[in-house]
């Protein structure tokens, strides 16, 4: 094993615990973004809110997540962390009452000690139905309410099986999200005074509902707009704090005045670490930033710890700043850009520039080949502005990060650095200039 | 100790400062052993893609494995479309000790989708990509989390270019998570062997006989083919071709037209493209386009044939007769045995009532193919012009012979031997007509007639009420059958169906006031107010 091995297994691209000693604080340089303050204010203030989250794929919402449920947690709320999964939502079709019997089912999972018999009684007096529906004779009655709590988990399992039993399941059930609703606050009245000793708050943390694969509609609405926007009512009445994951795209829909309106706020978004200003300069506090992340994930690295990252790790100090300049202050490409570059370099350090050439030119065939031909002439557009407009051309290009949203007192966007000097892109600059 | 190699790489380093603006060239050695090396180094859990030919990829299974020979590697072949990959490796007996899992035929879960969409350009591909998503890779974007909690192993997707594309777009958060993209594009050798290959069938006729999905596949492993990177302009335009005719065969006309003229923006003076490019024209009925299209091909490559010939189809279609036969007239000179171009010449020719000169071209024909049907049938419908009926009889009888399902020759038969007053001999031919088409509707009309000339009168109303049937909106069957009705001396049943027919057509009415059928009422009230005398 060479000391390169253990370097590229520090460089894990999925998110990190909330106590890691990989985490590096980037509020500062994220336009001053801190999910404790901006999520985590509303929580103690009021007895009861909902809340959106957002931001680009890989930019560190699940690790800030967890950051928040752990702060939280050293408070006095007791919180419910779940990442939603097809275990919980039929990837095809997710129905907002997809969502809220998943929150049922983690509820009732995480809060053992409270009485489930308000939500226990809304299933038996449709378990008849649902047994016909399932083709099962399980008589509840017989059951443990542990094994009764089980069988929300065969109905999600259910909705997301058979296309006719899901019709069916929610056809019975829709009508009844009210009831269910009714039934849960009940259940949540009661694990709130079983909570234990010093937590009076109870918060539940959905996430991964941004992974929803976006559904465009004829009439130019999607499936997002569909759960988030039309159902909101449903989503927002549980009688707890909440926080849901929504897609980037969502936040600029046609209807993001709308969803401020019916969320009483605008969702949060994480903002990517600025690299360069909004009028094109380096932003040297950022890149620092970006090389401190690296720094902190090379000290998890026994015998790595003495190594000067400028000289040791890379050939030179000039690469480490291209890597961090590139990624566009986007974490997960950060990591990526990193594990490929150890890749494509010889078995030694230092991690030599030819390499991390490399791993740009493949990181930007990617970048590369999500673009289509008419959109080289909005992404230069961007590059000028700084702006994007409420549109499906723009939102397509936020969702595929081809466009990052950064934030300096106010929200701008810029092209992703990866597209900056692609011929096709840097033609279509020269046309529009 | 110095090693002098790094210190040589070193120099080179600082007296060149590297340019990051200018993409460095992608090496295939350098790609595999980036690929051996992270695949070496993961531990646990791994997500890697790999853009390769399926040929490629076994190469490079084979490679890894012997490279690699302390890991335990599997593969996983998927053979057709499924919608959940987790059930599929979680049941892999061995999956415990699986280091490294290939996966194979994930593509085949996206054949199915969207059939009509999937092989277009990728421009308009985003335009509806949005609008549903494969289950596959919904399922795959929300079990990212489930895939690395309970399988710790490296996971190498080989899959074609299209595929990968799908991949970024509609399940970017499983893709996210990867560790590596790479590509291992073929080799110029290669390249040339999987052109030559996709080459060869060509014809539309024969993709024609394939199956839609089949035709899919081909026209998705054209689009891999023409991105390779050791791919030739001329192969290009070839391909580019190849995949025209191939829409053309799943009557995706526009995509083919762009297809062609993707090839001759690589090269203008491909006659081969601009002759398909007008045959697809044709296939949309813009019909003057053709024929400039045509013309090119023409003025590029003088002896084409097949554009000759293809001009002259389409000025037919124009009704230029004059010049569709001077079209044929071309492909004949150069192509003298060219039946097809004789016989269409044949019928530009009875366009324009020249029947003698149709015959001799017809003649030619048959002299060349003596099989050719359809010239036998066009032969006896221009002697059949000329009065010849009994000659006419004997070329149906011809086309018959060759092709005993012509219900049109058999139908044209019985007119002719109605002609000559072999009634029942007219009517077993209308009847065979019928029988290989049952919802011939012309045929039951004629075959009324005659029934109705022989006095049966109830078996021509039954045989003009099959036409009616059929379609209820012919004018001629309600004028036979009124006429039927009005020399049989049913006058009631024939002033209604007379008013029908002229309810359709107001020139019954004309036909009425002078057709003897109705003497016998020519004097009723009712029917003089319905011609109006």
């Amino acid at each position: 094993m060479s000391i390169l091995d253990d370097i590229y297994n520090a460089f894990d691209p999925s998110p990190l615990p909330a106590d890691s000693p990989l985490y590096v604080d980037c509020k500062a340089v994220r336009g001053g973004a801190d999910v404790l303050v901006e999520l985590g204010k509303k929580i103690p203030r009021s007895h009861q809110s909902c809340q959106l989250y957002s931001g680009h794929r890989g930019g560190g919402k699940s690790t800030e997540l967890k950051r928040l449920q752990k702060d939280l947690d050293q408070k006095d709320c007791f919180v419910i962390y779940f990442s939603a999964e097809d275990e919980d939502i039929n990837p095809e079709d997710v129905e907002y009452a997809d969502i809220l019997l998943a929150c049922t089912r983690h509820l009732l999972e995480g809060l053992k000690a409270a009485d489930p018999q308000p939500v226990l009684s809304w299933l038996k007096e449709r378990w008849k139905t649902i047994n016909d529906i399932l083709q099962t004779e399980i008589s509840l009655d017989k059951l443990s309410a542990e094994a009764q709590i089980q069988q929300f988990a065969k109905i999600t399992a259910s909705i997301r099986a058979q296309p006719n039993q899901r019709y069916q399941i929610r056809q019975l059930i829709d009508p009844h999200t009210e009831t269910l609703v009714k039934a849960l606050n009940q259940f949540i009245a009661d694990a709130k005074t079983k909570l234990p000793a010093g937590k009076t708050k109870l918060v539940v943390i959905a996430d991964g509902l941004e992974k929803i694969t976006l559904i465009s509609r004829d009439n130019g609405r999607s499936n997002h707009d569909e759960i988030f926007v039309d159902r909101a009512e449903q989503l927002k009445s549980l009688d707890c704090h909440i926080i849901y994951t929504v897609p980037i795209s969502l936040v600029l829909s046609n209807r993001s005045s709308d969803l401020m309106e019916i969320y009483n706020c605008a969702p949060h978004v994480l903002p990517m670490i600025t690299i360069r200003t909004r009028d094109d300069q380096p932003y040297p506090d950022g890149v620092e930033k970006l090389k401190e992340i690296v720094r902190s994930r090379l000290q998890s690295v026994p015998n790595a710890e003495a190594l000067s990252l400028e000289t040791d790790v890379f050939d030179d100090p000039a690469t480490l700043e291209q890597l961090c300049c590139i990624s566009g202050g986007h974490v997960r490409n950060l990591i990526l850009l990193m594990q490929l570059a150890i890749d494509y370099n010889e078995d030694t350090l230092p991690i030599r520039a030819p390499a991390l050439q490399q791993a740009i030119r493949q990181l930007r065939k990617t970048y590369r080949n999500t673009v289509d031909a008419d959109q080289w002439a909005l992404l230069a557009t961007v590059f000028r502005t700084k702006r994007i407009e409420n549109n499906a051309q723009y939102r397509s290009l936020l969702f595929t990060r081809c466009l990052l949203e950064y934030y300096d007192e106010e929200i701008w966007h810029d092209v992703h650095p990866i597209l900056k000097d692609v011929p096709e892109f840097k033609d279509a600059v020269a046309v529009g200039a | 100790m110095l090693r002098p190699y790094e210190l040589i790489f070193a120099a080179i380093m600082t007296s060149n400062p590297v340019d990051w603006t200018e993409d460095v060239a992608p090496d295939p050695e350098l790609e595999y052993r980036a690929l051996l090396r992270s695949l070496r180094r993961t531990r646990g859990f791994g997500l890697f893609f790999v853009q390769c030919s399926p040929a490629e990829g076994e190469r490079l299974m084979q490679k890894v494995r012997s490279d690699l020979p302390q890991k335990t590697i599997d593969v996983l072949k998927l053979e057709r479309a499924i919608s959940n990959l987790y059930d599929e490796v979680a049941a892999l007996p061995n999956k415990d000790d699986i280091e490294i899992l290939f996966i194979q035929g994930l593509e085949l879960s996206l054949y199915e989708y969207e059939q009509d969409k999937l092989w277009t350009d990728s421009a308009e591909r985003y335009n509806y990509s949005e609008g549903s998503v494969p289950k596959l890779l919904a399922h795959l974007n929300l079990s990212r989390e489930r895939f690395r909690s309970h399988f710790n192993l490296c996971f190498v997707f080989l899959v074609p270019l299209f595929a990968l594309k799908y991949l970024m777009r509609r399940a970017p958060d499983f893709f996210d998570w990867r560790s590596g993209v790479l590509e291992f594009a073929m080799d110029a050798k290669q390249v040339e062997q999987e052109s030559q290959r996709l080459s060869l069938e060509g014809e539309c006729e024969e993709y024609l006989t394939w199956t839609p999905q089949d035709r899919n596949v081909r026209i998705l492993e054209l689009q891999a083919l023409l991105e390779e990177t050791q791919q030739t302009p001329e192969r290009k335009a070839n391909l580019l071709l190849e995949q025209g005719t191939l829409f053309n065969a799943c009557r995706n006309y526009e995509a083919a037209i762009t297809n062609y003229e993707k090839a001759l923006a690589i090269n203008p003076d491909n006659h081969q493209a601009w002759y398909a490019r007008g045959n697809t024209l044709d296939n949309l009925v813009r019909l003057e386009e053709a024929i400039a299209s045509y013309d090119k091909a023409i003025a590029i490559k003088p002896d084409d044939h097949y554009a000759w010939h293809n001009r002259g189809y389409t000025l037919d279609a124009l009704g230029r007769n004059e010049e569709a036969i001077a079209s044929y007239d071309q492909a004949i000179a150069i192509k003298p045995d060219d039946h097809e171009a004789w016989c269409n010449r044949g019928n530009a020719l009875s366009n324009l009532g020249r029947k003698e000169d149709a015959i001799a071209s017809y003649d030619q024909a048959i002299t060349i193919k003596p099989d050719l049907h359809l010239a036998w049938y066009n032969r006896g419908i221009a002697l059949s012009n000329l009065g010849r009926k009994e000659d006419a009889i004997v070329s149906y009888d011809q086309a018959i012979t060759i092709k005993p399902d012509l219900h049109l020759a058999w139908n044209n038969r019985g007119n002719a031997l109605d002609d000559l007053g072999r009634n029942e001999d007219a009517i077993a031919s209308y009847d065979q007509a019928i029988t290989i088409k049952p919802d011939f509707h012309l045929a039951w009309n004629n075959r009324g007639t005659v029934l109705n000339d022989l006095g049966r009168n109830e078996e021509a109303i039954a045989s003009y009420d099959q036409a009616i049937k059929i379609k209820p909106d012919d004018p001629g069957a309600w004028y036979n059958k009124a006429c039927c009705y009005a020399l049989w001396g049913k006058f009631e049943e024939a002033i209604e169906n007379l008013q029908r027919a002229i309810e359709l057509n107001l020139e019954c009415r004309e036909w009425a006031k002078t057709d003897a059928d109705f003497d016998g009422i020519r004097q009723d009230e009712r029917f003089r107010a319905l011609v109006g005398e």
